[in-house]
């Protein structure tokens, strides 16, 4: 209609569509190698799963269809199958594309699916963080938990990726604990001008007590118990990396704390402990920080608002793992009394 | 004849009796008085306006053959009043109407009493100014301040309604149990004072304060938990009979006090209660409950959030998929429609204040979306609301809006509005203070201290365009702190903004406002998900706090251009997913059987599922997005979101392009549409660290200029620039049209996409005889064979009377199918002469002009 309606600029118009039409390729319509819509190919190999098992061999060929959408369309039609599917559903767990090999793999690792601790082992091997992050999720509801699945559960605990190993460590972890900082809480939400520094109480750097976890079970061992006698315990000082350690080690300490201030919350909060650490408090748990290495020098807080006992002797069990140099508390303690004004 | 010494302020004139009685100068005893205890200010054409007059007798002898008559040359009085004999130590209260059809203006009235006193006669004139404004544009786009400053301020800056402070103690209506007269002077003289400033006003209510202020009625009305403890913030359990009788009341009788004001237009209702929401365990809501579900509360409800993650396996299959009727989401189905009872108490205020009959006022709520995701916030409203800061990114602005359109999709005709808040948090966006002086942005040495600071003026202008490019029935701005400089904690840190907002208001909602009111969304061919089932099982949900990974969701699709529609649960299961081509589902990891069927459906159709790792195992997503969490800057997680907004329209490309696109992924495009005509929005969203902010590495906030080009998959359509009021060319493509923008730094542009060309604008002014009052007027927007365009095109109008000054109803409108028509009455005192009326179209700016006359009878 007015669209350039220039005669004279007809010919420049064109060489500018040429160049054009490569930057607005995305707007073009694609098509299958047999020249059809790449869509309605698609809607085809979907409409398969209606013919049950006949449908399979067209659908097992489709998994290697040039469209990634139309492969990703015929594992889900197979998986929709199930056993019937199962031979097809095996090939797809080496196709190309990560979002075929997880559908496949979810399938033939559903519960009481035959075979499926197999292909939970061949899923944590995956490159896909996605499908090992499957696995994970389905190990750590598998009960009883076999001696397969708990070597499974270790593999990975030791994945390269944190959203693997987290949960996997979380589930085989006894202890745990919500932690929500009043900051955070959803009703504070924008409110966090109004919450006020009441009293800040930091903890002694002297009178700690120090030992190291060769057996790695000194939570077993419950030494975040309030009365264990840990007199035998090396004494240390925190704040220097004198006591370095590679691993875990247990470090203790027992402090008294005056009358109650008026506060909305209580907060437990270290300068830095290198690198995790898991915090009781008067043999209560009160939570972790565990972001891998990279935490050694973060500042971290736990809610400790129901663990306190004010004007009374408090007790501090701080169990830390430690991966590479260094390690320990190295920076000040604080108890933070917070109050929402 | 008696003297009279007059004390006259502008409300009261006191009538003294004086030496006719003997006293002393200077120790005269007040015999009579009259207040002036209503209103001067008024409409044009308001009907039953009249001026309230409280007559006092203090006298020993009766006041008789009274009355008052106008003296004005323009009669605005309308006629001579008799007033009732006034018997010794009484009152009477007197109103003298007043004739609004006259023509805007100020007039200086003398109010002429007599009477007499036995034998006594007294006659005074008093004057006073009674002013008349204009009728208000219906076409105008409301655009309120929360609170109020200086009236002739807000109105240069473009604002046309301010929240007016409104006394908070309904005792006395919470005692007697019934509407009542609230004491009024003061709030309707200030309405006048608005109305005369052409500023209307609305009014935050909040009847609950009155009974959490009091210690007795908040122990017996207060939420208990479970164990009939209290909550750390916990606001009135709404279930009792009588708090949802005073909330009508409380409605009722500010309809009763300031209903008949027109400058009294809306009110925002129990603003910020929802945060003090939390299940009540009181036996009555159980009781409720039991009456909704025939079941008690089940055992594991506690927190108004849903149920933690640890107990989600209890009730959630491994394939995510639970019953419609599963008892968790039963109850909070129940508990966040009703059980939690503010969307019944904001219909409970709704309907008192509509008892005032007035079609122009309307309530509101806001902010609305302190809820999970669901229909029916807000209660009976007219309007929900939400407020948003807008950083760190601008764009969040985007999903508050659409969650309020989601939320809405339940009660078909309510409308929806945004609010933005012009503070910034300090603690969230430049929160530590250089050490050093020399590291220190100037607002930083000059108010070192301050809490809130003002939004930057480019994040202002972006979340502008966002707003309005959704169709919103009026905009808000809390600041006022931040804007004038007249706060504590809120300091103007910025004056750039303010002048940004006033040239947004005037340049570009002022005459473009009158429009988009009256252009409708579409339905986008995409949409996200937001899982009330999921949100009740441990998900996240954004409770209208735009963050989380819903919010980053939702700004990948900005970022994508892939304009996206929040799309919830419930409007699935009723209206399915027609039109939509590819979902987008963020946290949905429970769904209920009949939502689950539907998407199954959808996808069985062709449908595109984009999901992150944890969709309802059931459901197989055809793209995998993986859920992102914010680790960094906010550059970098705008890059990493940009990244995936580029994997993504990479994946969708084989069967899925936008019909609407921008090359730059910086640049946002949004497409509204009337009949065939396309409205489409560019926004900027460049912006880099500026030295405002921006050393705190927290926001952004910095707009960049920039250019891009625009897409449309449409052809033979001529595209018009409504921001400049200039035809655009465009250069064809395969399949669509395509053409360059240059948007300012958080710029935007508005284009209208016409089918047939806009050629001609025309004025018609009905035949009538000269001396008639009434004058109908009709301007037309329409193509080479004289048909109006199948659109609203912008328009303003002048109405120029013979004096050559603008009259009534002069200013922009939206002409609905290419046709404004408007109506005139002329006043009486209007002077005779040519009228002349002028039309210009704001598409391509094209005028025409066209005049009567009017001669007096």
């Amino acid at each position: 209609m007015r669209i350039l309606e220039d005669r004279n600029k007809i010919k420049f118009t064109a060489m500018f569509f040429l160049l054009a039409g490569s930057v607005f390729s995305w707007h073009r319509e694609l098509l299958a190698e047999d020249g059809k819509n790449i869509d309605e190919h698609r809607l085809q190999i979907m409409n398969l799963y209606r013919q049950g098992t006949a449908g399979i061999p067209e659908l097992e060929k489709a998994l290697n269809d040039k469209s990634t959408l139309t492969r990703r369309a015929a594992v889900r039609a197979l998986a929709d199958m199930g056993e019937p599917a199962i031979g097809a559903l095996i090939k797809a767990t080496d196709n190309e594309d990560a979002l075929v090999r997880r559908i496949a793999l979810l399938e033939l690792t559903k519960a009481g699916a035959d075979k499926s601790t197999q292909y939970l082992e061949k899923s944590l091997a995956d490159k896909d963080v996605t499908i090992r992050e499957d696995a994970v999720k389905k190990l750590i509801v598998i009960k009883p938990r076999t001696e397969e699945i708990k070597k499974l559960m270790q593999q990975a605990q030791k994945d390269e990726c944190m959203d693997v190993r987290a949960p996997v460590t979380a589930a085989l972890w006894p202890f745990q604990k919500e932690v929500v900082l009043l900051k955070d809480r959803p009703d504070m939400a924008d409110h966090t001008a109004r919450i006020k520094l009441e009293q800040s109480i930091e903890l002694p750097v002297k009178g700690w007590k120090f030992k190291v976890d060769t057996k790695l079970d000194g939570h077993v061992r419950q030494w975040f118990k309030p009365n264990l006698n840990d007199s035998k315990w090396k004494d240390i000082s925190i704040g220097l990396w004198k006591d370095a350690h590679i691993g875990i080690a247990w470090q203790r300490l027992s402090f008294t704390l005056p009358s109650k201030p008026d506060f909305t919350a209580v907060e437990l909060r270290f300068g830095a402990v290198d690198e995790s650490a898991w915090v009781w408090i008067n043999g209560k748990y009160a939570g972790h920080h565990d972001i891998g290495p990279e935490g050694y020098n973060k500042e971290f807080s736990l809610d400790v608002t129901n663990e306190l006992k004010w004007g009374e002797k408090n007790q501090l069990t701080v169990r830390v793992l430690n991966t590479e140099v260094g390690g320990g508390i190295w920076k000040p303690v604080y108890i933070d009394a917070l109050k929402f004004r | 004849m008696i003297s009279f010494r007059i004390i006259s302020t502008y409300f009261i004139f006191t009538l003294l009796i004086a030496s006719a009685f003997g006293t002393e100068p200077g120790q005269e005893k007040e015999i009579i008085s009259i207040v002036e205890s209503g209103r001067t200010v008024f409409q044009r054409m308001e009907p039953d306006a009249g001026l309230c007059l409280s007559i006092r007798n203090s006298g020993e002898k009766t006041l008789s053959a009274v009355s008052a008559r106008i003296n004005s040359a323009d009669n605005i009085l309308r006629d001579k009043i008799a007033i009732p004999d006034i018997s010794p130590q009484s009152s009477i209260s007197v109103k003298i109407p007043i004739d609004t059809t006259l023509k805007p203006g100020k007039y200086d009235t003398g109010l002429h009493f007599t009477g007499m006193l036995e034998n006594l006669q007294f006659d005074k004139e008093i004057t006073l100014i009674i002013i008349i404004v204009p009728r208000q544009n219906k076409d105008e786009f409301p655009v309120i301040l929360w609170s109020v400053s200086s009236l002739d301020k807000i109105k240069g800056i473009g604002f046309t309604h301010a929240g007016l402070p409104l006394s908070r103690n309904y005792e006395n209506i919470w005692k007697k149990g019934k509407p009542l007269g609230l004491q009024s002077n003061n709030l309707l003289k200030k309405m006048d004072d608005a109305m005369s400033s052409g500023i209307r006003c609305m009014i935050n209510m909040l009847p609950g304060e009155c009974i959490s202020a009091s210690e007795n009625l908040k122990m017996k009305y207060q939420r208990i938990d479970r164990n009939g403890g209290t909550y750390r913030r916990c606001g009135l359990c709404g279930n009792f009979p009588e708090i949802q009788n005073y909330f009508y009341n409380v409605g009722a009788s500010i309809a009763m006090s300031y209903g008949k004001h027109p400058a009294f237009q809306a009110v925002n209702i129990n603003t910020e209660v929802r945060d003090t929401s939390e299940i009540c365990f009181h036996k009555h809501d159980r009781d409720a409950y039991i009456t909704y579900s025939g079941e008690d509360f089940p055992a594991e409800v506690s927190s108004k959030r849903g149920l933690s993650a640890a107990l989600k396996q209890k009730y959630v299959p491994v394939n995510g998929i639970v019953p419609d009727d599963n008892t968790i989401l039963k109850f909070y189905k129940w508990f966040w429609k009703e059980g939690d009872a503010w969307n019944i108490l904001n219909s409970k205020v709704h309907e008192g204040l509509k008892t005032s009959g007035r079609p122009d006022f309307w309530t509101f709520n806001d902010p609305a979306g302190r809820v999970p995701p669901t229909w029916g916030s807000g209660g009976d409203v007219d309007a929900i609301s939400h407020w948003t800061y807008t950083y760190p990114d601008p764009l969040r602005m985007a999903l508050a809006v659409d969650e309020l359109f989601a939320m809405a999709k339940g009660k078909p005709g309510q409308k929806v509005m945004k609010m933005t808040q012009v503070i910034w948090y300090r603690k969230q966006t430049a929160p530590t203070l250089p050490a050093k002086e020399k590291y220190r942005a100037e607002w930083e040495k000059k108010e070192p201290d301050a809490t809130f600071i003002t939004t930057a003026p480019d994040h202002l202008r972006e979340a502008f365009w966002l707003k309005i490019s959704r169709p919103v029935q009026g905009i808000m701005y809390f600041g006022t702190g931040v804007l004038f400089g007249e706060g504590k904690s809120q300091r103007l840190t910025n004056p750039e903004t303010l002048k940004v907002l006033s040239e947004l208001l005037h340049k570009t909602l002022a005459p473009l406002g009158p429009t988009l009111l009256q252009v409708p969304g579409i339905r986008p061919d995409v949409a996200i998900l937001e899982s009330f089932t999921s949100s009740v099982f441990g998900e996240e949900a954004t409770w209208g706090w735009a963050r989380g990974w819903t919010g980053d969701a939702h700004l990948m699709l900005q970022w994508a251009r892939l304009q996206p529609e929040v799309i919830y649960e419930e409007t699935i299961v009723r209206d399915g997913l027609d039109g939509v081509k590819v979902l987008l589902t963020p946290n949905c990891s429970v769904l209920p059987v009949s939502v689950f069927e539907k998407i199954r459906e959808f996808q069985r159709k062709g449908g595109i599922i984009v999901a992150d790792q944890n969709l309802a195992p059931a459901l197989k997503s055809d793209i995998l997005l993986r859920k992102f969490t914010r680790n960094g800057p906010p550059d970098k997680s705008k890059t990493e979101l940009q990244n995936m907004a580029s994997k993504l329209r990479d994946e969708l490309k084989e069967v899925y392009t936008p019909s609407l696109d921008s090359s730059d992924s910086d640049v946002i495009v949004y497409r509204r549409a009337y009949k065939d005509t396309d409205y489409i929005f560019a926004i900027n969203d460049k912006r880099t660290y500026g030295d405002y902010v921006g050393h705190h590495r927290k926001v952004m906030e910095k707009g960049l200029p920039n250019t891009a080009e625009l897409f449309l998959k449409r052809k033979n359509v001529c595209v018009y620039d409504l921001t400049e009021n200039r035809e655009i060319l465009t250069k064809s493509t395969e399949n669509g049209i395509k053409w360059n923008a240059d948007l300012a730094p958080g710029g935007g542009r508005l284009y209208m996409v016409s089918s047939r060309p806009l050629e001609k604008i025309i004025i018609d002014v009905a035949p009538r005889k000269e001396d008639e009052q009434k004058v109908r007027i009709s301007a037309k927007v329409t193509d080479k064979k004289l048909q109006p365009l199948d659109a609203v095109v912008p328009m303003e109008i002048k109405i120029i009377d013979p004096k050559g000054k603008e009259a009534e109803f002069s200013g922009y409108y939206g002409a609905k199918d290419g046709i404004q028509e408007i109506n005139l009455d002329l006043a009486k005192n209007d002077g005779p002469g040519t009228w002349i009326i002028k039309a210009k179209e704001l598409a391509t700016g094209k005028t025409a002009e066209a005049a009567f006359k009017f001669i007096k009878k």
